[in-house]
């Protein structure tokens, strides 16, 4: 066991090195540079100080070097866009809120999701099935944009039940959750009910049936527990994007999350900000799976045992 | 001696969208204690469907036992019973087994927790004593290291004795019945025999009844008392083992018996098979469910259906053979004083 | 076991995801729910509330708060709420602010400055020194302060910001506390209405060095408002600094600015009361506002002129006529009407109305120049052929393919660029080509050179100065339009103090610049504000810079 994880250390850090990498050379060449995207008729002059503060006046092999000896001791460098702000408390002051709102909207539906996924799944066919089945279409192909346009006038404007927009207490929580939960929601539903489906169909169920087992039973231990897998893999690849948030959601509730942020660093052309996110993202997704690989091998006796023969 | 189980006009359909298909088709039987019945006949006779109906285990694959259909065990009407009732003789005094021992296993739960699982649905008692039986029933099938095994997975084990668990976990509250839906077919032929050994010794143990389900002739002749061949969802003959291996009836017992490896070589002419198809089960049955297949076929084959003649108190046969105003067939060669050891 | 442990495993996260939620929700500042400030609300003799406070709409975080590092207008407002510059501008006029009163020297090159009893929020005094220190820090090369032009005419200053020369020669002196001097490197009559000088505090520079400027608290205050508290991407509040020297002219006590980057939104927090006012320019909201009883509207001119820029040394438009052409062929009603809904005004020049010369209106005394060109000219397609003739591109225009660059690529640019491409196309006959790029590759490739015509908007200072030096550079400007009579007209106006006299500079100027077509005018542009009946005083002024003073609300 302790190898298996080494060895996906190792894996680890060797895609995160490539992906810096990567990252550093693509959003260089990337034309327009930070200052001029800020300031409208920059003089050479100053645009160039500027940029010699900043070192982006040397060759871009010198200034990934330097990047990678800063990024050693930890520092993920500083804001051009917003001068003084380091990137890294960037990180710690938004990447919170945007956790907040994608891991409760996750948990949301994640839990609901497969509730409903199970229900339709043992209703096959029947009203709730198609209730079920009607609102995952609808909550996978309405775009996000349109579903929080419309509750937030629904629920702020015409019944104003919530604050518009903002960031602070718990009813702001409320409806950019909402928002968010749908589209797990929808894809946890329809993945449990095919997943409750098949396994529901498998002959250990019947064997269970010929035991005399009470249908309690045959769904909690054996419908839910077979079919709950799958979806288990699922959510670790989602647990990875909850902290790069939602650009659209955080748009429109104006919430201080690191997915606004983090688009709008790009437009800004603000460099370190869009690198050291992109670091902080792609360390987490890594991290996460590798959490979840670990547990799923906890988990499943099936690749528990393959793993350690 | 009064019938364990008593099956009376049972019909079994199935709801598809091409429609109504009658699966069961009138099925009578009785089972005695201690007696051990062979269901046989080929893919899609409504054996299987019979088996299940009897444990009403149909309703996953949508099946429907129709009006007029009654399955009495242990002077229990068994239809007549609620969900809760009939858990309670399910697993305990009525057991089943199936086919492929993979699938019918839970991969997710140890072989002793499916084992105990059994025990705690119908007794109270405590891990430490589900555990030592759990234990001497995997002695009783013959699986070495049980202990080990409890903790084992399914697929940590083979074939053979994964089939062995199950009939370990069937057996786990000593059922009076017994029901195993063709448990060897998918085992290679020594294993195959082990477990007909086994299943044979336990039926004698235990003084249980046994349903056996299979479409292989050559398993049933040292294991059943009686015999039922199915066909199209009826029953065509029935009899002891000895009269429907010493003097079957009916031509599809005939072919069936003809199609036998062991007797092939005895006779020596190439293996027997049957042409044709089975009846499309959709149609109502208006004639003789074997006439478009049968070499014997007369007019009136396909006009009626040939009701169950009884030649002796066991042996019935449903044949238009038997008229009397039928000429005389005699059977194929090498049918007919088989001598079963 | 291992069950045991995945289950401890999902326990810890969860609750790490409870405590981390209620850490990110206790807000420093309490004042969180701004449409339910519980205080009681009754009215005042004069009939104003008993509770001032206003809820307003900040169109973008700002970058930082500190004078010498700041990017962009959203800062440079906020420093006329919290701190106190030399000078502003009041119902269309310099006041003294900062600066009780100023001398200037008969050479216009000396300015002192006699300063106003004016205190920072820590009690300090704030003296001619901090004026100083602000400046020192922006000319710091250190400090890349992105516009130090702004600053040009100050001696030395632009030498010292390139590392020639050293902070010792700047041209800003304190011979007392109270008494500031500046020394210009030549005159330079539109410069305090055209350059902000604010103090600046070196002990608070020193004690927070980057972080300066980055939370409310590395921040020192001396102006009308202090900032309270600032949640990033979300809000900052401000409260009255009742310190303040003119503080009895202030009647709000809070403003709470929300940044809202939605235009729905925007909307819907005006809507329900969330905003008190809102620039509002999508038809269906201003119909449905304009029905509302408890809300009134007015139009604001935001002094911005939007056009299209040439590149005079592309080969096609390297030619006048071409130019010309091109600038003629615009139905700028149909533009105006278009892409604004009717807000904006057709432009015929590139200076507002809202420019002043001194005390003299600079539009109402300049006719605009393309209006006279247009009389010369009946047919711009005529003319095209002439200019491509001269190019010797033959003469036919259904040959002539050109590109027009805009800046934006949402689906409602690529509208209003086919409306100018459908314009040009039906004037000239010619093929015009579109090309999209975010608003950044825009401003690069504009700065590059790498376009033939480009969409652009240009804002207006106080006086014509700023928007007509934007092409006096040596390289021409945006349109690299090097013509050397423009150039010593404008800085000749520049130093003129005569007004009248600058007036026909500036108009002559503009006259080369738009007759020559280096740009084309289209619009002047212009916001429609919707706001609550209850909010009285808001500034109509575009250049006033008099924070919130004479604001308030009654009948809220």
């Amino acid at each position: 066991m302790a190898k298996f994880i080494l060895k996906r250390i190792l894996y680890m850090l060797v895609v995160l090195f490539c992906v810096i990498t990567l990252t550093f050379f693509l959003v260089h060449s990337i034309p327009g540079d930070p200052i001029t995207s800020m300031v409208q008729d920059l003089p050479i002059e100053t645009r160039d100080l500027y940029l010699q503060k900043y070192g982006f006046d040397q060759p871009l092999i010198v200034q990934y070097v330097k990047f990678i000896q800063q990024l050693l001791t930890g520092d993920l460098g500083q804001s051009l866009r917003y001068p003084g702000r380091q990137v890294v408390d960037i990180v710690a002051n938004y990447a919170p809120v945007s956790g907040i709102i994608g891991g409760i909207a996750l948990a949301i539906g994640f839990a609901v999701g497969i509730l409903l996924g199970i229900i339709a799944a043992l209703n096959r066919n029947r009203w709730p099935d198609r209730l079920v089945m009607v609102l995952a279409l609808l909550g996978t192909t309405i775009p996000t944009f349109v579903f929080a346009a419309v509750l937030q006038y629904v629920f702020t404007v015409t019944v104003p039940l919530f604050p518009t927009t903002g960031w602070g207490t718990w009813g702001h929580l409320v409806l950019p959750v909402a928002c968010m939960c749908v589209g797990p929601l929808a894809s946890y539903a329809r993945y449990m009910r095919s997943s409750v489906l098949d396994i529901t169909n498998q002959d250990f169920i019947l064997t269970a049936e010929a035991k005399g087992v009470s249908s309690f039973r045959i769904v909690s231990r054996h419908i839910f527990r077979n079919s709950f897998l799958p979806c288990i893999t699922m959510i670790c690849t989602s647990i990875a994007g909850i902290f790069s948030g939602s650009f659209i959601i955080e748009s429109i509730f104006a919430i201080p999350g690191l997915g606004k942020y983090f688009i709008s660093a790009i437009n800004d052309r603000d460099y370190s900000v869009v690198l050291g996110l992109n670091i902080i993202f792609t360390g987490t997704y890594i991290l996460s799976i590798l959490v979840c690989d670990i547990l799923l091998a906890i988990i499943d006796p099936r690749i528990r045992i393959a793993e350690e023969n | 001696m009064d019938s364990l189980l008593t099956v009376k006009n049972l019909n079994v359909s199935f709801n598809t969208y091409a429609g109504e298909v009658k699966a069961v088709r009138g099925v009578s039987f009785d089972l005695g204690v201690k007696e051990a019945l062979a269901m046989v006949g080929e893919s899609g006779c409504g054996k299987t469907v019979t088996s299940k109906a009897v444990m009403r285990l149909l309703s996953r694959s949508g099946g429907i036992i129709k009006e007029g259909s009654r399955i009495e065990f242990m002077g229990q009407d068994i239809l007549g019973l609620s969900t809760r009732e009939l858990n309670r003789i399910r697993g305990s005094k009525m057991s089943m087994i199936f086919q492929d021992s993979m699938t019918s296993l839970n991969p997710t739960m140890t072989i002793g927790n499916q084992i105990m699982e059994n025990i705690f649905t119908h007794e109270k008692t405590t891990r430490q004593k589900a555990r030592e039986r759990a234990i001497e029933l995997l002695k009783l099938v013959e699986i070495p290291n049980p202990e080990t095994r409890l903790k084992n997975y399914p697929h940590q084990l083979s074939g053979g004795m994964r089939q062995r668990v199950m009939i370990a976990i069937a057996l786990a509250l000593n059922p009076s019945l017994l029901i195993a839906d063709e448990p060897t077919t998918a085992l290679d032929v020594t294993i195959q025999a082990q477990l007909m050994d086994l299943l044979r010794s336990l039926k004698e143990r235990f003084s249980m009844s046994v349903i056996l389900v299979t479409h292989d002739l050559g398993v049933v002749a040292d294991f059943a008392d009686k015999v039922q061949v199915m066909y199209a969802g009826t029953i065509v003959e029935r009899g002891t083992v000895d009269e429907i291996f010493d003097s079957p009836r009916h031509p599809y017992t005939w072919a069936l018996l003809s199609s036998i490896p062991g007797r092939a070589q005895e006779s020596k002419s190439k293996l027997y098979s049957l042409q044709g198809t089975p009846p499309d089960l959709l149609l109502p049955l208006q004639q003789c469910p074997f006439a478009p297949r049968c070499q014997y076929c007369m007019p009136i084959c396909k006009k009626a259906i040939p009701k169950e003649n009884f030649l002796t108190d066991t042996h019935g046969v449903a044949c238009w053979l038997q008229h009397p105003m039928a000429p005389k067939v005699t059977p194929p060669a090498g049918i007919g004083g088989y001598d079963h050891e | 076991m291992k069950r045991k442990l995945s289950l401890l495993l999902a326990l810890m996260m969860m609750v790490t995801l409870f405590a981390g939620c209620n850490k990110a929700l206790q807000n420093p500042d309490e004042n969180m729910n701004n449409n339910n400030d519980n205080k009681e609300q009754g009215q005042t003799s004069d009939g104003k509330d008993t509770n001032q406070y206003l809820n307003v709409y900040l169109s973008a975080e700002p970058s930082v708060l500190d004078v010498a590092r700041f990017v962009g207008v959203v800062d440079r407002n906020m420093f006329f709420n919290v701190l106190e510059p030399l000078t502003r501008i009041e119902n269309g006029e310099v006041v003294g602010a900062g600066a009780e009163s100023w001398d200037i020297s008969d050479d216009g090159l000396t300015y002192t400055f006699h300063l106003r009893e004016n205190y920072w929020t820590d009690g300090q005094k704030v003296t001619a020194q901090d004026y100083i220190t602000a400046l020192q820090r922006q000319c710091d090369p250190n400090n890349a302060f992105p516009h130090v032009s702004d600053y040009n005419t100050i001696e030395n200053f632009v030498a010292i910001s390139s590392g020639e020369a050293d902070v010792s020669t700047l041209g800003a002196s304190a011979p007392d506390e109270n008494t500031l001097v500046l020394k210009l490197n030549a005159p330079n009559v539109a410069l305090l209405s055209s350059t902000d000088f604010f103090p600046d505090r070196a002990d608070i520079a020193e004690k927070y060095g980057d972080t300066l400027g980055t939370e409310a608290s590395n921040m020192m205050c001396c102006g009308p408002y202090t900032l309270e508290s600032w949640t990033h991407n979300s809000q900052l509040v401000l409260t009255k600094n009742d310190k303040y020297w003119d503080a009895d002219s202030f009647d709000i006590q809070k403003v709470t600015m929300l940044i809202i980057p939605d235009s729905n939104a925007q909307l819907a927090s005006l809507e329900n009361g969330s905003l008190d006012y809102l620039g509002v320019s999508t038809p269906e909201y201003v119909e449905k506002f304009q029905a509302r009883d408890d809300m009134d509207e007015m139009m604001l001119s935001s002094a911005r002129t939007s056009m299209v820029i040439f590149n005079c040394e592309d080969s096609v438009f390297s030619n006048e006529k071409v130019r010309q052409a091109f600038s003629l062929a615009l139905d700028r009603d149909a533009l105006a009407e278009v892409i604004t809904n009717g807000t904006a005004t057709p432009a015929y020049s590139l200076v507002p109305p809202d420019c002043q010369v001194g005390n003299l209106n600079f539009r109402e005394n300049v006719e605009e120049p393309l209006t006279a060109l247009a009389k010369e000219v009946d047919d711009p397609k005529a003319l095209l052929i002439e200019g491509m003739q001269e190019l010797g591109l033959g003469d036919d225009p259904s040959k002539l393919t050109v590109k027009f660059a805009w800046g934006a690529t949402t689906a409602q640019a690529r509208t209003y660029s086919e409306l100018y491409q459908q314009l040009w196309q039906e004037a000239l006959g010619c093929t015009v080509e579109l090309e999209f790029n975010d608003s950044a590759t825009h401003q690069s490739n504009v700065n590059a050179g790498n376009f033939q015509m480009a969409s652009m908007s240009w804002g207006a200072n106080y006086e014509p100065q700023f928007q007509l030096s934007r092409w006096s550079t040596e390289a021409g400007g945006q349109s690299r339009w090097k013509n050397a009579e423009y150039v010593s007209l404008v800085t000749e106006a520049s130093q003129t103090s005569d007004e009248q006299k600058r007036l026909e500079l500036y108009g002559q100027a503009e006259e080369l610049l738009i007759k020559e077509a280096a740009i084309a005018p289209v619009y002047f542009m212009a916001s429609r504000r919707f706001y609550y009946s209850y909010v009285n005083g808001l500034n109509a002024n575009t250049f006033d810079t008099t924070s919130f003073k004479g604001v308030y609300t009654s009948g809220r």
